[in-house]
């Protein structure tokens, strides 16, 4: 995991869109009164000290002295932000970049208040990684090489950002984060709000306080946030994300994922419950991009029968050349910071090794797709591109979340599981 | 003689320094391990062999009271070990008082029972290597604690008695394209080391490092900085991913604190056009001051100028005092990847004699981007890491060496990709002959005394023996000792070439021998297996286990006739 390149695509959207300067948005709203008193203080709490954790840990995989002092001070700076001060294991010589409830402490109180809310599902799964994150911090910090340290870290670091949750292109999180974008988690207690359901009808509310974001809230789930259109900056919580913005009755109209889910809230509310939002999905906080389609790895693995397995073993086991699939590779190459950039580089330039550079690049693009397919990259409707692309450079090549591998070998995936 | 070697072999099982007077080894430095002091006298201890090439200088030769050419056929197999870990054996062991210890290519440590190849302990650090291939050349022994650098760019300290780590701590200063394989030299307290970082996009660089914590001391980096001397041999950035890795042994003259050292070949390998000029310091030799608190560059003897094929000086330097002109002179020798043999003056690295020992071709091309060509030797032939040994007696110096050329193509342009070869190009493809020599070389003349043609590549490496006999007897003489990729382990006379003795070991070897006494007779170690680098075709199927192998004397005469 790259912490940094993570933290970097975590940036809200929402700040972006809450500069934008429109005009007033009509009509009044109150408070919602079915919000759990104090919940988004709590998530909001919970998310700061989660990443406070992850800043520690981010920190720690920055280093390069080999003194393990400062990479145990991190950790432990780490489980302080998780644990707070009452907490188990809170060590305030190292220092506390949490609050005083840590993380657990936030999401524990989250949990009691949740009931069947829409949210509780995020809320117990992020309590379970933060949870994770703490026992893999324990473990780094008995370790006696760096190394291990490192390896038990980076399980640790995982759970952290699967906690926390992860934007995507289309505005849907997992996590924490997709639980404050899409839910009524992400209404902050004063906030004015709008019926969730009122897009539907095409129109909006009339009545929304002319200086302030309103939220559109219906089931617990929050649709949209409607935002004045005045001159000078909104703010909006921190961790919002938006999956379209559109301009209706000459107001900024953020929807959010769960916008999608409003013909069924709307429609049929009783159903509302059953439907499992995307910002409450429990794992997959982080899911390996679709870089290439299924008929490209197709193609791509007749390639690889007829020029690569000779030396890297039809099973990709590795032969006289080394292994390029499987969890260690994967790993290795997350230690070494690599993207799918960097791999095509390496196929595109070096490989074949008796004839580096012969195939067309669209060959060559085939045999990245098979790579990936094999190392449980999911795919999808683009594909695998004949240059290094910005989204190529962007997705790092480590073990995707979520799918097992089910082949033997160094542990690889079918091209049907990579297509699950 | 059998009296004291027994007493002495009490005092080892006992696992303590016995103060048995007249023992001075065993009364002074530490139980299981030798002192620096110690070090300095290697080659005067027959029973160990405590550094790399069994001395400083380097020369891998011994003098000699138990085997002569007329008895080494009655050298009997005294015991064999398998390597757990099989693969490529590529170092000599180092033994200390009764102790053997041997590494495998995955930086596995096997102690074992000199006497018995009894193994008494492993260590199975199981690194994560993210560059480079997996090799590993050997511990280092300085007071009790073993020293290795591992695949991982870390250094470990272990209690060479029960194989406990005391430390282990990353050492290179960036895993993503260092790592280790050399054997670590202990000298005069420091642990010296080479960094392994030369076809991947690194800088050379050999460092002291404090034996007790793994702290660098000092650093020489082979490439120079901006504003240092040789700094305009490289045109524009080309510097910063120069190479020049350290990855062979070391010479030291301990009277004047030198170390000889060879630099590896520049970056990136094939790709000459971007790195226009000279290269220094890459495949050179260098002379380097150590006694003051950073080392001072005495002279440096560059051997091929801009490189574009790696053809490295792979071979370690060796120290000697050999005989050219009818003169003793302190010289150096080294030997590279090109097929070259040289023979430097050790006090200026004036070329006193240059000696082409494998088949070159094309060696002033350079791989081109578009299409290839052919040079030879290719990037694993020509002079390999195990080196030679030099015999006084015959005033002989003795490499082996591969022919094997290569089909050769470059690249427009270099991308470096952490972890990845930084080649701009590929590495060539083999087209034979895939042979060897063993060669002889007059060091009075730089001309070969005889050399035996190989079917195979050889890098089995040399050791001498001047036989002396105790008292005035018959036998005289000398013998050397080298491996073959055939798995025949074998001995020479140094003067004609002629065949005294061999074995068949049973698999290829590319480690070269080492020897020590015990209870008053000669051992002779070879390991075999994996031919690692020199597989190739005509090779057929390589052996499938590894072994390192003791010989032994025939029982000393004293023992019968007494």
């Amino acid at each position: 995991m790259e912490p940094g390149k993570l933290r970097k695509a975590l940036r809200p959207l929402g700040g972006a869109a809450a500069l934008l300067a429109l005009t007033l948005l009509a009509g009044s709203g109150a408070a919602a009164k079915d919000i759990a008193a104090g919940a988004h203080g709590e998530a909001l709490g919970a998310l700061t000290d989660l990443q406070s954790a992850l800043g520690e840990l981010d920190k720690a995989a920055g280093l390069t002295v080999s003194d393990p002092d400062p990479y145990r001070q991190a950790a432990r700076r780490a489980v302080n932000a998780l644990v707070g001060k009452a907490g188990a294991g809170f060590d305030a010589a190292a220092g506390d970049p949490g609050d005083a409830a840590g993380a657990l402490g936030h999401l524990g109180r989250l949990r009691d208040a949740a009931g069947d809310r829409p949210w509780a599902a995020a809320v117990q799964a992020a309590w379970v990684n933060a949870m994770v994150a703490k026992a893999g911090l324990d473990d780094a910090l008995k370790a006696d090489e760096l190394e291990d340290f490192q390896s038990r870290m980076s399980g640790a670091l995982e759970a952290l950002l699967v906690a926390i949750g992860r934007v995507s292109d289309r505005g849907a999180f997992g996590g924490l984060r997709g639980a404050l974008a899409t839910t009524e988690l992400g209404v902050p207690p004063d906030a004015p709000t709008l019926p969730g359901c009122a897009l539907q009808s095409g129109t909006l509310p009339s009545g929304a306080p002319s200086d302030e974001p309103a939220y559109g809230v219906v089931g617990g789930y929050l649709t949209y946030v409607a935002v004045p259109t005045h001159d000078g900056r909104t703010e909006l919580p921190e961790p919002f994300g938006v999956g379209s913005i559109t301009v209706r009755d000459g107001r900024v109209v953020l929807e959010t994922a769960s916008a999608a889910l409003t013909g069924k809230l709307c429609g049929k509310r009783q159903q509302a419950k059953a439907a499992a939002p995307t910002g409450t999905r429990v794992a997959a906080a982080d899911p390996a991009p679709a870089l290439y389609t299924e008929a490209q790895a197709e193609q791509g693995h007749q390639i690889f029968k007829s020029h690569c397995a000779v030396c890297h073993g039809e099973q990709l086991q590795g032969k006289s050349a080394p292994t390029i699939a499987g969890p260690d590779f994967l790993k290795k190459a997350q230690l070494l910071g690599w993207s799918v950039a960097d791999l095509r580089q390496v196929v595109t330039t070096t490989m074949p090794r008796d004839n580096p550079g012969s195939l067309s690049p669209e060959q060559y693009a085939r045999v990245l797709s098979y790579l990936l397919a094999v190392n449980c990259y999911p795919p999808g409707k683009n594909r695998f591109p004949t240059t290094a692309t910005a989204s190529l450079h962007k997705a790092a090549l480590q073990p995707p979340d979520g799918v097992k591998p089910d082949l033997p070998g160094p542990g690889i995936c079918s091209l049907k599981t990579a297509a699950r | 003689m059998q009296r004291i070697s027994t007493l002495f072999r009490g005092a080892l099982l006992a696992g303590a320094a016995l103060a048995l007077p007249g023992l001075a080894l065993a009364a002074s430095g530490n139980a299981s391990g030798p002192s620096s002091d110690m070090l300095l006298k290697a080659a005067d201890d027959s029973a160990s062999w405590i550094l790399p090439a069994g001395s400083y200088s380097g020369d891998r030769s011994i003098t000699e009271s138990q085997i002569s050419p007329q008895n080494v056929g009655k050298m009997t197999k005294a015991w064999s070990f398998t390597i757990p870990a099989g693969g490529p054996v590529e170092a000599s062991p180092i033994v200390w008082h009764g102790m053997m210890y041997v590494t495998s290519f995955k930086n596995d440590v096997y102690a074992l029972d000199a006497k018995t190849g009894e193994l008494k302990w492993q260590y199975n650090p199981k690194p994560m290597q993210l560059v480079g291939f997996p090799r590993n050349r050997g511990v280092a022994i300085l007071d009790g604690v073993l020293f290795m650098g591992m695949a991982n760019g870390h250094m470990v300290a272990l209690d060479a008695e029960t194989g406990k780590e005391i430390w282990n701590k990353q050492t290179v200063e960036n895993p993503k394209n260092s790592f280790y394989s050399m054997q670590p030299v202990p000298y005069k307290g420091k642990l010296l080391m080479g960094v392994s970082n030369g076809d991947w996009g690194g800088i050379g660089n050999i460092s002291a490092f404090d034996p007790k914590t793994g702290k660098r001391i000092w650093k020489w980096e082979a490439v120079p900085g901006p504003g240092q001397k040789g700094h305009d041999t490289w045109s524009g950035d080309s510097w910063k991913r120069g190479g020049g890795a350290i990855w062979s042994g070391l010479a030291i003259d301990p009277k004047t604190d030198t170390l000889y050292v060879d630099t590896g070949n520049p970056q990136p390998d094939f790709l000459g056009t971007i790195r226009k000029g000279k290269n220094l310091y890459t495949d050179s030799m260098v002379a380097l001051d150590i006694s003051g608190a950073k080392p001072k560059m005495k002279w440096y003897h560059q051997f091929i100028p801009h490189d574009t094929h790696d053809w490295d000086p792979a071979m370690p330097p060796v120290l000697f005092e050999g005989k050219v002109d009818g003169k003793e002179k302190p010289l150096v020798a080294a030997g590279d990847k090109g097929g070259n043999f040289w023979i430097l003056d050790a006090t200026t690295g004036k070329l006193v004699s240059h000696t082409p020992v494998s088949y070159q071709m094309g060696q002033n091309t350079e791989p081109p981007a578009v299409g290839a060509n052919y040079a030879c030797p290719n990037t694993n032939g020509g002079i390999e890491y195990n080196g030679g040994a030099y015999d006084p007696a015959t005033n002989t110096f003795f490499v082996p060496s591969t022919n094997q050329c290569g089909k050769w193509t470059g690249s427009k342009k270099a991308v470096y990709v952490a972890g990845q070869f930084y080649l701009g190009g590929g590495f060539p493809s083999l087209v034979g002959p895939n042979s060897g020599w063993f060669n002889a070389v007059d060091v009075s003349t730089g001309v070969f005394s005889w050399r035996h043609h190989l079917g195979l590549p050889a890098n089995g490496g040399a050791l001498v023996m001047d036989y002396k006999a105790e008292k005035a007897s018959a036998a005289s003489g000398s013998l050397v000792f080298t491996g073959l990729l055939d798995g025949t382990f074998a001995a020479y006379d140094p003067a004609s070439g002629k065949e005294l003795w061999h074995s068949d070991m049973g698999g290829s070897i590319v480690a070269p021998p080492a020897t020590f006494t015990m209870d008053g007779r000669r051992y002779v170690t070879v390991e075999a297996g994996d031919p690692g680098f020199l597989k190739v075709p005509e090779l057929g199927e390589p052996a499938k286990t590894s072994t390192l192998t003791a010989f032994v004397s025939a029982a000393p005469q004293t023992a019968t006739s007494n």
